[in-house]
């Protein structure tokens, strides 16, 4: 019973990257049977003008909002993303639902509203093969992936993706995107470019629709407890070296307590380093260095070098055996159960992560006590902030091999895309959240809604414009976001301080989170600014589908012996020697010519 | 004594279970072919390319294979022996013990841990053994300097051990306390008029009363030599502790990030079982050779 | 063992004895004690890892909450039927086939091969895939019967029963066989019944073999008015992976998270656990005269 257990978590545990491409594969998107009764084009009007009509029946009553018409004009732009089926289509799909999720009085998934609406409009019937919780989402996909049984239309990660491409089980996408993708869909796809373009294509067929990713999502900065500082009269570090005498002087004076905690570090499960968005992790004490462990760079001449194999990670690893040496980074670094703990409790003074981390001190935000800010340091010798970027996607809407209307997902989507802003700000969906309940959900966003919404929110906060000059269009949350900080905002509205926010709102529990994360996470991006650096290739090669597991456990395992002076830093120079001759070298020679082809 | 008719009557009873067996357990089995292919759910399992013993020869290249299987075999077999012994002389005392109103109290509580998953458990075991948890707070007031308990080579090994038995020994030491009741009273009765002290009647006969059980459960254990614990040890391990805590079944989930490996997993399995079936057939031959048991 | 026995070394061990036991007892209370304080704590307490041994922030808020969630007990009345159910199944399949294994190669000469194809059952199986693959074939999806039959047979419990019946004495059997009696009525009338103790110990195995295991109640459920309690609390407990999550998400994630409503259930879902047990614990007993024969 043991056994079988275990082997069946070994499997399902097991599903990665595959990066075989078995391109083509029969372009199954046949001719749709709508086409066939092309309804003409003010029929997206029409359509859209009645789910109007049936909200407002179901909610309050609503005034045919700026972004109703919003809708109509984004369906009457382009002809068929909108256009109701003749028949009726099912399009069967797997969902993961948080088991807390609240649905709207007599709802279930199954029978929410966005699946009548989606029906009475598209004339698409949306069927559940099976609904799991979210945590559980990934094993039930790649069991499906594993014995061949997926469901029509689903949203993957990169993982799963990888996977179904290389097992030949999913078409391409091409067709059905040009024919039926919204402008706006379109838009959004093509604000990834071509590096977005590359990751969801084979042969120049796409094999999904991405979700682009927020581009200031994979630029961990420095949060640290402002409140500290200003106790101990400190300046904001900037340096290394800045950083790290601040962290002793927090741990010295034992701003909390006894076990005061300078860095906070990756705890048991995290990642030291990674591509994207990491919190908790350390990168940004690599990027000072210029290191940046992970990811593969190009330089000019074409060549492509491995980050943590290089000198400038060796002189990043000794500055941190230093800092957990002095006793500055979190002793228990790496062991940790949870590395949200001490930052919670008020016991720790800095860590690193991306803009969205407001959300993570939301609960000491919201009741006043901790002040958290974030700023971009550590900086490099030349005084600017190196940042490795995330990859351009990690949200993947794939339709399985075989089936008939791959136009109906793209439909969904577009769906989506027009109304989301809609029912929000007409409060349709108050009580039922579209992120958890909406089939194929995803943030289709342009890639700068954050850089976006913090210029615009500072300007109205000021008062340098008025909110009805400001263009929403297509941005979804932003004009809660300028309702909720014209609320919120005490003066002087320049200071982001806790004590100048309205923290007693009854809309504060709802929107502090979101607006500290623009106004004080994003706010070192816009205005002390940064240096992008991408990863040059992120498929997998040959010799990686056997070693690279292997060379992965020898880095991991040799930073994390070094950082706590488990094993002297010059342990290194013999890590890279190891990794060269393990396959690493045969690996850079491959990934050379793959990124050079 | 071999009675013809009864014999009818037995495969009758036997009935149930095969046919359970054979829908169940046995037409899965099919499976076992994906350890020898290059499995790919398009094609399905019979179509998949046929690659013989290629995953296997990929399993015993990888350079640290040999750490590997130590380290499974180490804590698998610490495991195993551990949770033998403990379980027996936790039965033991508390078959000795004096106050009966505690008997029950005290064997329930004690299986308690068994129920919680290692989900749970490493977060309790990581706090405990943590920076400002009991066990430090204990070394620093006597003077001593905190110890990184998951964070060392050294004690990894010590830990998880330690932390399986506190789970499990309860619920293992059911099997004990039950085989212990089948023992006459009156074997007690006597010893005691015989003038048998206390550890002379367990030495006589509270251990002669279980030994085929224990032999038993020693020879079933054997099968799990090879399984170290997935569970337990993903939630306990990291970087610090990969040469004394990485076992076959972490490895291959990290070899499974970064590939697709279903065959993979579906060869190191069989390896598992081929391993566990020739040990427990090994140890029914010799129990049956040095000792005289039947087991099974 | 009750018997007087007044030397002073047996007065010390007893003394010692009662302590090792019961510190040994709260050490295994511990995790349950913890469980407990945490869903009596407040959530902001609890995600700041302030909650050790006694809650902070005292507050029934979890237990409220779960009386209103129509999910957590169906998924506990799934279980139950699936104990239920399952214990009956399995437990006859068991005991019957634990009977003529029992035999001696002299009584039943093909016992060998069966026990060895048991053995056999028991250590090989073909993964998840083929078996989930399997299952869909029987029509076992979304169905109490999947998760009652799906797991096998559990041969290591066969095992266990036809090594107590083998230790009971023969001379009772013989007399039966004097009389007359047929394997049916000497496996009912006197190997059951005087098994009593190992019955319930294969009893209370089966049990928590049900009510534990979750991985098949996952892959056998398509919604989660399927899902068995052990899934139910999995699915909870698993953390999330943030760092492949978007704002959105990390944002309802955050709001939903709540360490102490979950450590609420399961502190719930031990209470069949803490029932069950005990109740058994009624069948142990001694005093079962075999003490001629055995020894």
């Amino acid at each position: 019973m043991k056994l079988k257990k275990l082997l069946s978590l070994m499997l399902v545990g097991s599903l990665a990257l595959g990066m075989t491409a078995c391109g083509g594969g029969d372009s199954s998107s046949s001719a749709p049977e709508s086409e066939s009764s092309a309804a003409p084009e003010e029929s997206g009007e029409e359509s859209s003008e009645e789910a109007g009509g049936e909200e407002a029946d179901a909610g309050q009553e609503s005034e045919a909002g700026e972004g109703s018409g919003e809708g109509g004009e984004a369906a009457a732009g382009d002809s068929k993303a909108l256009q109701p089926f003749a028949e009726t289509v099912t399009i069967k799909m797997g969902h993961g639902l948080d088991p807390n999720t609240s649905f709207g009085e007599g709802e279930s998934l199954e029978n929410s509203r966005y699946l009548q609406w989606l029906k009475e409009d598209l004339n698409i019937d949306v069927q559940y093969d099976w609904i799991c919780s979210n945590t559980d989402f990934g094993q039930k996909i790649n069991l499906c992936i594993a014995s061949n049984t997926l469901p029509d239309a689903m949203n993957v990660g990169q993982t799963q993706y990888l996977a179904m491409l290389k097992y030949d089980q999913i078409q391409p996408l091409t067709a059905a995107f040009e024919e039926y993708a919204s402008d706006r869909l379109k838009q959004y796809v093509h604000s990834g470019g071509d590096a977005l373009m590359d990751a969801i294509s084979v042969d120049g067929e796409m094999y999904a629709i991405p979700a682009p990713n927020l581009t200031a999502s994979g630029v961990n900065t420095m949060w640290i407890r402002q409140d500290w500082l200003d106790e101990l009269g400190l300046e904001v570090p900037k340096t290394v070296d800045e950083v790290f005498d601040v962290a002793k002087k927090f741990v010295e004076a034992k701003l909390g307590g006894d076990n005061t905690i300078g860095i906070v570090g990756p705890a048991s499960g995290d990642q030291l380093i990674a591509v994207g968005q990491n919190r908790w992790g350390l990168d940004p004490i690599f990027g000072a260095y210029e290191s940046y462990p992970e990811y593969w760079l190009q330089g000019d001449d074409g060549k492509v070098e491995y980050g943590s194999v290089q000198p400038q990670t060796k002189e990043a690893l000794a500055k941190l055996a230093e800092m957990y040496a002095a006793g500055v980074i979190d002793p228990e670094v790496f062991v940790r159960s949870d590395a949200l703990e001490p930052v919670t409790a008020g016991r720790a003074g800095i860590f690193f992560g991306p803009w969205w981390c407001g959300y993570t001190v939301d609960s000491v935000t919201l009741d006043g006590s901790l002040e958290w800010a974030a700023y971009m340091a550590p900086l490099a010798g030349d005084g600017k902030f190196y940042s490795p970027m995330s990859d351009p996607t990690t949200q993947y809407v794939c339709v399985r091999k075989g089936y008939e209307h791959p136009e109906a997902a793209v439909q969904i989507i577009n769906y989506l895309i027009a109304y989301e802003q809609d029912w929000i700000n007409e409060g349709k969906i108050a009580d039922t959240s579209t992120s958890a309940v909406y089939p194929l959900f995803n943030v289709y966003d342009n890639a700068d809604e954050i850089e976006y919404s913090y210029e615009w929110l500072k300007k109205f906060n000021m008062g340098e414009v008025k909110k009805e000059d400001i263009d929403t269009t297509g941005r979804k949350l932003l004009k809660g976001d300028l309702d909720a900080i014209e609320v919120l905002k005490k003066d002087p509205k320049d200071d982001f301080s806790l004590e100048y926010w309205d923290l007693e709102n009854e809309i504060a529990d709802s929107n502090i989170p979101r607006l500290v994360s623009i106004m004080v996470g994003a706010r070192p991006l816009m205005e002390e600014g940064y240096e992008p650096i991408y990863n040059a290739f992120s498929g997998q090669t040959d010799t990686m589908a056997t070693k690279w597991a292997n060379l992965q456990k020898l880095e991991e395992e040799t930073f994390a012996k070094i950082i706590l002076g488990q094993a002297p830093i010059d342990e290194f120079d013999n890590f890279v020697t190891k990794w060269y001759a393990e396959g690493g070298q045969e690996i850079v020679d491959e990934v050379t010519a793959a990124v050079n082809e | 004594m071999f009675n013809k008719k009864f014999l009818k009557h037995y495969y009758i009873m036997l009935i149930p279970a095969i046919i359970w067996l054979v829908l169940f357990n046995i037409v899965p089995m099919v499976g076992i072919v994906m350890a020898f292919e290059d499995f790919n759910p398009g094609l399905g399992m019979w179509k998949s390319p046929f690659v013989g013993f290629a995953n296997f020869e990929y399993m015993f290249q990888m350079s640290d294979i040999r750490q590997v299987m130590i380290n499974t075999i180490v804590i698998a077999l610490g495991k195993i022996v551990a949770n033998l012994i403990v379980p027996l002389l936790f039965a033991i005392l508390l078959n000795e013990l004096c106050i009966q109103k505690l008997y029950r109290p005290i064997q329930t509580i004690v299986y308690l841990p068994y129920f919680l998953s290692w989900v749970i458990l490493a977060k309790i075991v990581l706090n405990i053994f943590g920076y400002v948890g009991p066990i430090n707070s204990v070394i620093n007031f006597f003077g001593g300097d905190s110890v990184n308990f998951f964070g060392m080579e050294s004690l990894f090994r010590p830990l998880v051990i330690g932390t399986d038995i506190w789970k499990n020994f309860g619920y293992n030491a059911i099997i004990y306390l039950a085989t212990m009741l089948g023992i006459a009273p009156e074997l007690y009765e006597a010893a005691a008029v015989d003038g048998a002290g206390r550890f002379r009647r367990i030495w006589h006969i509270t251990l002669p009363g279980i030994k085929m059980t224990v032999a038993l459960l020693a020879i079933l254990s054997l099968g799990n030599v090879l399984n170290a614990g997935f569970d337990q040890i993903f939630n306990l391990y990291n970087p610090l502790v990969y040469s004394t805590g990485d076992i076959l079944d972490t490895w291959v989930y990290r070899a499974g990030l970064v590939n697709l490996q279903f065959s993979l997993a579906t060869a190191v399995g069989l390896l598992k079982s081929v391993v566990s079936f020739v040990l427990i057939t090994l140890g029914y031959w010799m129990a049956d050779k040095f000792a005289g048991y039947k087991l099974f | 063992m009750n018997i007087k026995d007044n030397s002073v070394g047996s007065k010390i061990f007893d003394v010692i004895n009662v302590i090792v036991l019961v510190i040994i007892g709260l050490l295994c209370l511990l995790p349950l004690w913890y469980v407990l304080c945490v869903s009596l704590s407040a959530k902001d307490a609890v995600n700041a890892g302030l909650v050790s041994f006694w809650p902070v922030g005292f507050n029934v808020d979890s237990y409220k909450k779960i009386v209103g969630e129509g999910a957590f007990f169906r998924a506990f009345w799934n279980s139950i039927c699936r104990v239920v159910l399952g214990t009956l199944v399995s437990l006859g399949c068991i005991l019957m086939a634990a009977y003529p294994l029992s035999r001696t190669k002299a009584q039943f000469p093909k016992r060998n091969m069966f026990m060895w194809i048991l053995i056999f059952c028991m250590l090989f199986n073909g993964g998840t895939v083929p078996w989930y693959l399997t299952m869909r074939n029987y029509k076992l999806i979304d169905n109490i019967w999947g998760l009652v039959l799906a797991g096998g047979l559990p041969v290591y419990n066969v095992i266990l029963a036809m090594n107590f019946f083998k230790n009971l004495p023969s001379e009772l059997e013989e007399a039966a066989l004097v009389d007359g009696a047929g394997p049916w009525r000497i496996w009912a009338s006197i190997y059951v019944p005087l098994a009593k103790p190992s019955i319930a110990t294969i009893t209370l195995f089966t049990i928590v073999g049900y009510w534990n295991e979750f991985f098949q109640g996952l892959v056998l459920s398509t919604k989660e008015a399927s899902y068995p309690l052990q899934t139910y609390i999995q699915q909870m407990v698993v953390t999330l992976d943030y760092s492949t999550m978007n704002a959105e998400q990390i944002a309802a994630a955050s709001k939903l998270n709540n360490q102490s409503l979950d450590a609420a259930k399961i502190f719930i879902a031990m209470v069949p656990v803490l029932i069950v047990y005990p109740f058994l614990q009624k069948y142990f007993v001694k005093g079962i005269t075999l003490g001629s024969v055995k020894g």
